[in-house]
């Protein structure tokens, strides 16, 4: 939606700019900004998507169902959330998945990442900069371009399918393992495709080269991102690294990320010792980005300028480096897990004797994901604890919409109607995620 | 109420995507169909906020699809204008028809306590309201079930509007679907808690043809036709308490009048 204009009678002559609902993007979101011609006095990502108090209605319910009923945040990062929470609930209670699950579940989540991101840049941002309104509209003048994004989507959800039984709300993933796991044949068939795709896979990346970030949203920034476990570039890990040189470990999170409740969204706002924060593909760019391999190495040597670690937009650029790799990965992970595949290795069924508190942290397609989830004797949540990476970036996302502002009202930029919709293309290179953001996390 | 009357086959039914609070996954589903393009082409999209910037609010509509519960002030503000624009209004998907996941905590737990638990005394400047199927408020012509809802079931349905026919709605148990695609009985053999007997078909048992006994995300068979009473005492007989079953059959049912005189049925007044 475009922006309109209104003016308010205050003393200092404050104007009002308000987009009321950003389109294409994940959940319903606003975008509010006061100036006064020149400088911005408020500059706010209104959240009116509703609250579903995860965290509350689980609370005395079955831990495995609860594990169930938590991914149900976010359906473009639900394998996210159930590989975070199941992760998390395994700890609480001292189950310890085989290295087979282990690594299927990097699979599934892989499968997540490579349809979140296509369907992220080829649905909601590129049409932004090929300038049209719709990815259908699009569909017209760029047929190949669409075709590569929805080939990606449909391999992506496929992983997810084969593995998690849906490509939303993945019901065979559970504490322990897997229902049934993928039979060899259809492992041979994803990998014969992910090798199928390789130029689909750059197509989001060649489509974006071309198109400067803009300058308005430059500014130093903390990056916050989690250390691959083995020393490859992923998404799952213990020690969270940030930009300043420090780290910390997984389980101190609630310790070093705050989030406090804000007037103006359902959603909390994150802090890193009280400084707001990136966090996702730039992200994990930025901090481990030397341990991108073959092909996603090579393009992100050759477009290092599109990675400027000072620039939201640049996660755009990020996300597309990104999808290069996975796949490469996928099909790796595929061609490893074939060489001693166990079909038949039995789910390691939860045995809840004692209490207990586990924690995970993954890096979801959109960022840090933690998870603290508390189990009683009898396998009933005690207590749960969701911090999701939209909540995490709100505070640093608002900073670039008031630098976005002003530095296009310092050009003399003042309609809304230019400056509305730039706001948003601000807004989607985040790829936010608004149902994830919303009242997940429990105050202390 | 056919969409193509007095079109004559010249113009596009104008259909409304929207969603109130919900995971976004029914949209999502609906705009990932492998059809999706051949849909926008047989239709115009009026309102697709999720999808297109060209989006209005309020739109004329032949079709709305709802997706997600009524949890705030301004949900139920936009389900009366959406109603009010709209000729034929589908509930779409868990949420929207039964109330969700998010309406667990029914009956045990006020708006205000999770409001509490969540946010602490911490100000927000909206409403929020206990989850609701969107029947609760308004008037619903036909329900898409499921979590996320099955591929084919959209294509049915918007395949049916547009042919000028109606979607006719499934009112048999998973446990059919779940005979047809071979599976063993999990709850007979393994005493799983497998909830295929009370949940509305549609999905092709696809949980119970991974081994995962059912949770329910298609919601309460309608008009009380579920296996229920013959398959019941099975419930029972596996030792799965009053409890357990109870707690399962809300995590989508919640809002379900006939949920506790089931559960009266076979385990009596005790737990």
């Amino acid at each position: 939606m475009s922006g309109t204009t209104k003016k308010k009678s205050t003393k200092k002559i404050s104007r009002q700019i308000s987009v009321d609902h950003i389109a294409r993007i994940e959940g319903k979101a606003g975008i509010e900004i006061r100036h006064d011609g020149k400088n911005v006095e408020v500059s706010q990502v209104k959240i009116f998507e509703g609250p579903r108090y995860f965290e509350a209605i689980t609370l005395g319910k079955s831990v495995e169902e609860a594990t169930a009923v938590f991914p149900r945040v976010c359906s473009f990062c639900a394998a996210a959330h159930k590989i975070t929470g199941i992760q998390a609930a395994e700890k609480a209670i001292g189950l310890h998945p085989t290295k087979q699950t282990i690594k299927l579940r990097e699979l599934l989540y892989i499968g997540d990442y490579i349809e979140s991101h296509a369907l992220h840049l080829f649905l909601l941002a590129l049409p932004d900069f090929l300038g049209y309104p719709d990815a259908f509209s699009m569909a017209k003048d760029y047929p190949e371009v669409l075709s590569a994004g929805l080939a990606l989507k449909d391999i992506g959800a496929d992983i997810q399918t084969i593995i998690g039984s849906r490509y939303i709300h993945q019901e065979n993933a559970m504490m322990g393992g897997f229902g049934k796991l993928p039979t060899k044949k259809n492992l041979e068939i994803l990998e014969t495709r992910l090798r199928g795709l390789r130029n689909e896979g750059e197509q989001a990346l060649e489509t974006l080269v071309g198109n400067r970030n803009w300058p308005e949203v430059d500014a130093k920034r903390l990056h916050l991102a989690i250390e691959p476990f083995d020393g490859t570039y992923t998404m799952m890990g213990d020690i969270v690294h940030v930009s300043d040189g420090t780290k910390f470990k997984v389980e101190a999170y609630k310790m070093r990320i705050c989030e406090s409740v804000v007037e103006h969204s359902f959603a909390k706002h994150g802090h890193y010792n009280e400084q707001p924060f990136m966090t996702g593909a730039l992200s994990r760019n930025v901090l481990f980005g030397d341990r991108l391999i073959e092909r996603a190495k090579e393009l992100a040597d050759m477009y290092v300028e599109y990675l400027d670690a000072s620039n939201p937009m640049s996660n755009n650029f990020a996300q597309a480096i990104e999808v290069v790799y996975y796949i490469q990965r996928a099909e790796n992970i595929i061609h490893n897990l074939l060489s001693s595949y166990k079909p038949n290795e039995k789910r390691i069924k939860p045995h809840i004797t004692k209490a207990g508190t586990g924690v995970s942290m993954t890096e979801a397609p959109r960022g840090m994901l933690a998870y603290t989830i508390s189990v009683d004797k009898n396998g009933k949540v005690k207590g749960a604890d969701i911090v999701t990476p939209t909540a995490m970036f709100l505070p640093i996302l608002e900073d670039d919409l008031k630098r976005m502002s002003e530095g296009l009202l310092q050009q003399g930029i003042k309609d809304a109607k230019i400056i509305g919709p730039k706001l948003e293309t601000v807004v989607r290179s985040y790829d936010p995620c608004v149902s994830c953001s919303v009242h997940v996390s429990e105050i202390k | 109420m056919a969409i193509i009357d007095g079109c004559d086959g010249e113009c596009q039914p104008r259909v409304g995507v929207y969603a109130l609070t919900s995971c976004y996954g029914c949209q999502l589903k609906l705009a990932t169909v492998q059809k999706i393009m051949e849909i926008a082409n047989a239709v115009s999209f009026e309102s697709f906020y999720m999808l297109s910037s060209a989006s209005k609010h309020p739109a004329d509509v032949d079709v709305a699809f709802v997706e997600g519960s009524v949890s705030t002030e301004k949900d139920l503000e936009e389900l009366y204008e959406i109603r009010k624009h709209s000729r034929i209004l589908v509930a779409l998907g868990a949420c929207s028809v039964n109330g969700g996941v998010q309406s667990w905590a029914e009956g045990e737990m006020t708006h205000e306590e999770l409001h509490a638990k969540v946010y602490g005394t911490g100000k927000i400047g909206m409403k929020g309201l206990q989850a609701t199927p969107i029947s609760k408020h308004v008037e619903v012509d036909y329900y898409l079930p499921g979590c996320p809802p099955e591929e084919d079931e959209i294509m049915y349905f918007i395949s049916a509007f547009l042919f000028g026919t109606f979607p006719e709605p499934k009112d048999y148990p998973v446990c059919s679907e779940c005979r047809l695609a071979g599976n063993p009985c999990i709850l007979i053999e393994r005493g799983e808690p497998c909830l295929g007997p009370v949940t509305t078909a549609g999905c092709k048992a696809r949980c119970i043809t991974f081994n995962v006994p059912c949770i329910g995300c298609r919601g309460p068979v309608p008009h009380d036709t579920a296996w229920f009473d013959s398959l019941a005492m099975t419930f029972k007989n596996k030792g799965i308490s009053k409890d357990q079953v109870r707690e399962r059959f809300r995590i989508f049912g919640a809002h379900n009048p006939n949920l506790e005189p089931m559960l009266k049925k076979i385990y009596g007044g005790t737990d």
